[in-house]
């Protein structure tokens, strides 16, 4: 395999994909209008709840005494500001605590900051980078305690958000590879091209590769994008950046590569069928099944169960990935190519 | 250089090619004529690896076709003009040619010399950043032809290369490529138009899915029509036909629009003696030619149109 060979197709079609004004604006249009858009349906009335469900917990801690590079232990403590503090065997109510360490201790309502935990108890309390007795972030950013069944939905919500942004990458290369398939057939420029040395494997991975290299650009630009949007939003609600959280790291990384190249591959057979760009595009979108399958889960909040249904998910997708890949490949030959492909 | 020695193709039980055999020497450039759906486009496709045959084989520079790794090394060597231009009509010419050049692996500087060089020889030099949409039809058969040569190679296989250029346009082609034959490369090509084939081929196969007939223009027209003396005389050469018939060496004579034509095996010794032979009977001579049978004329009698 001769890989200078596919960059050449890849930059000849991103080449092509830049003067084609349809597809620029499926490049553009559709990741800002969904990175941008969606963080505010989905996470706003969240960020509304959740800012309601604060306020009882009522974080806004009046300081009536302070602490300051002291050692507390057996002591009930209230309305106190800590800082620089060893504490061991305290009860503490609506506190303010930071750059201290705790042992045997409980916290509620409180507001820590940058100290060490072990063998303590918070409840409804705001917690900045909690580490344990070895230096571990164990809690980062993030508000224990409150409504449980809030911060499920709120889990749901992110998920929900994954799943929509795993869109982009199915549905970028429905555009992208039926112009580039299906277009280079209409244009009858694959005669001269499959006249060249490039091997059939060569030319379905160049081809394949300027679309995956496009939509997965797009992909994680509106990831990024989409991610900033949800914490500035939710910063001043939760006290912490909450995205990319477990399951959009493996989204991003794995689900979104995958659905992508299950679309372009999907995308080559269907190319092999039909001798329209348009109709192409529309057979393309059964490709939202899938997507359509992984939001139903994600609303069940089965995806919120720990990383292994979206590890087992991306996986699948990966098999399935292979599956179409034989597929087209046994698509993709020189002569199907010229005498079969309608 | 090509040869191919009993190839032929069948497409779901119907023949388009069978049992083609053709030698085409090193630098010859050489016509491939015949009707629509004669297997010619189906024979260079084949030749040039695109699809594979249904039996016999072929040689291309000594490679064999559609035989790893042969193929590779074939489609390193060989250039196509396809039917269609098939350009990327977004690009520019410039990009489009760099596009093969580099697929061909020709190196950057000899690369940017060739395309300035093809692109000048074609009268597109100006255009060159142009998208090809903007190109008119015979520009883009000009841009097309120069694809296939622009990474220099052995042999190179035009599918209809002036089809549908305007007169001027299949002038500037024409030229293009005579100037390209001379630089000792092999050139095949299809064609329909018969006038041109006889300007530009060396040589020239006739076929319809298999080959009728092989050999140059002159030479088919001798072998299908064999060579006639055209002798015009003062007044009607009526009154001298029964005279030529006479002779032993002279098997047809008759008369058309005035004028005695007599085939013959071998005008070039029969002549004189015919000549001598009228003037002795009283004929006034005004001129003595031969015959041209065109190419059309050969090819319409091997196809089946009969005999004009």
């Amino acid at each position: 395999m001769r890989l200078d060979r596919s960059i050449v197709v890849a930059k000849k079609d991103i080449a092509e994909f830049r003067k084609n004004k349809y597809i620029m604006m499926t490049l553009l249009v559709m990741p800002i209008v969904i990175s941008v858009m969606l963080p505010f349906v989905y996470v706003l009335p969240i960020n509304e709840l959740s800012r309601q469900n604060a306020t009882k917990v009522d974080l806004d801690i009046s300081i009536v005494v302070q602490y300051t590079d002291v050692s507390l232990s057996n002591m009930t403590l209230s309305n106190a500001k800590l800082e620089d503090v060893e504490l061991e065997n305290c009860v503490l109510y609506s506190c303010v605590v930071g750059n201290s360490t705790a042992s045997k201790s409980v916290f509620t309502g409180c507001d820590i900051n940058l100290s060490a935990m072990s063998d303590s108890l918070i409840y409804g309390s705001r917690l900045h980078q909690i580490r344990d007795a070895g230096g571990n972030t164990i809690r980062d950013s993030e508000f224990v305690g409150g409504n449980k069944e809030l911060d499920d939905l709120k889990d749901i919500m992110f998920n929900v958000l994954l799943v929509l942004l795993i869109m982009i990458p199915v549905m970028i290369p429905t555009v992208t590879a039926s112009y580039s398939f299906v277009g280079e057939k209409m244009n009858k420029s694959l005669e001269p091209l499959l006249a060249t040395p490039i091997t059939d494997f060569e030319l379905l991975v160049g081809k394949s590769g300027s679309i995956f290299v496009v939509s997965m650009a797009a992909t994680w630009l509106s990831f990024a994008i989409s991610a900033s949007v949800v914490d500035l939003l939710t910063e001043p609600v939760l006290g912490y950046y909450p995205l990319p959280n477990q399951y959009w790291i493996v989204g991003i990384l794995l689900l979104a590569p995958g659905m992508c190249l299950m679309s372009i591959l999907t995308n080559v057979l269907i190319s092999s069928k039909v001798n329209d760009v348009r109709v192409s595009q529309q057979i393309g979108g059964v490709l939202v099944l899938p997507i359509l399958m992984f939001f139903i889960f994600s609303l069940t909040g089965f995806l919120s169960k720990g990383l292994a249904p979206i590890l087992l998910f991306s996986l699948l997708i990966f098999a399935v990935d292979g599956g179409i890949l034989w597929l087209s490949l046994k698509t993709f030959r020189r002569e199907e190519i010229l005498v079969k492909w309608k | 250089m090509l040869e191919t020695v009993g190839l032929g193709r069948t497409f779901d039980g119907k023949v388009a090619v069978e049992n083609l055999n053709l030698k085409v020497d090193e630098g010859e450039v050489f016509g491939l004529l015949g009707p629509n759906g004669a297997g010619k486009t189906t024979t260079i496709r084949m030749l040039c690896c695109l699809i594979g045959q249904t039996s016999g084989t072929a040689y291309v520079n000594g490679f064999e076709i559609n035989k790893e790794p042969d193929a590779g090394q074939i489609r390193s060597i060989v250039g196509l003009l396809p039917e269609s231009p098939g350009l990327y009509e977004s690009l520019s010419a410039s990009k489009n040619l760099e596009f093969y050049a580099e697929l061909y692996g020709v190196p950057k500087d000899r690369r940017e010399r060739r395309i300035e060089e093809l692109l000048k020889m074609l009268e597109l030099w100006d255009r060159r950043e142009e998208p090809v949409a903007t190109y008119s039809k015979g520009m883009k058969q000009k841009i097309a032809i120069a694809r296939a040569f622009v990474h220099s190679p052995q042999i190179v296989f035009l599918d209809e290369p002036t089809a549908g250029l305007d007169p001027q346009a299949s002038i500037t082609v024409r030229e293009f490529l005579t100037r390209l034959s001379g630089e000792g490369r092999t050139i095949f090509i299809n064609s329909h138009h018969l006038d041109e084939v006889e300007r530009l081929c060396d040589r020239i196969a006739v076929m319809n899915r298999t080959s009728l007939a092989v050999g140059s223009p002159r030479e088919l027209a001798t072998r299908y029509w064999g060579r006639t003396t055209v002798i015009e005389l003062t007044g009607s050469g009526e009154d001298y036909v029964e005279v030529v018939r006479r002779l032993s060496f002279v098997s047809n004579v008759r008369t058309e629009d005035g004028k005695i034509l007599v085939d013959l095996d071998d005008p070039e010794l029969r002549n004189p003696g015919i000549i001598e032979t009228l003037t002795k009977a009283g004929a006034k001579i005004e001129y003595v030619s031969e015959l041209k049978r065109s190419l059309e004329d050969v090819y319409m009698r091997l196809i089946g149109g009969g005999p004009r």
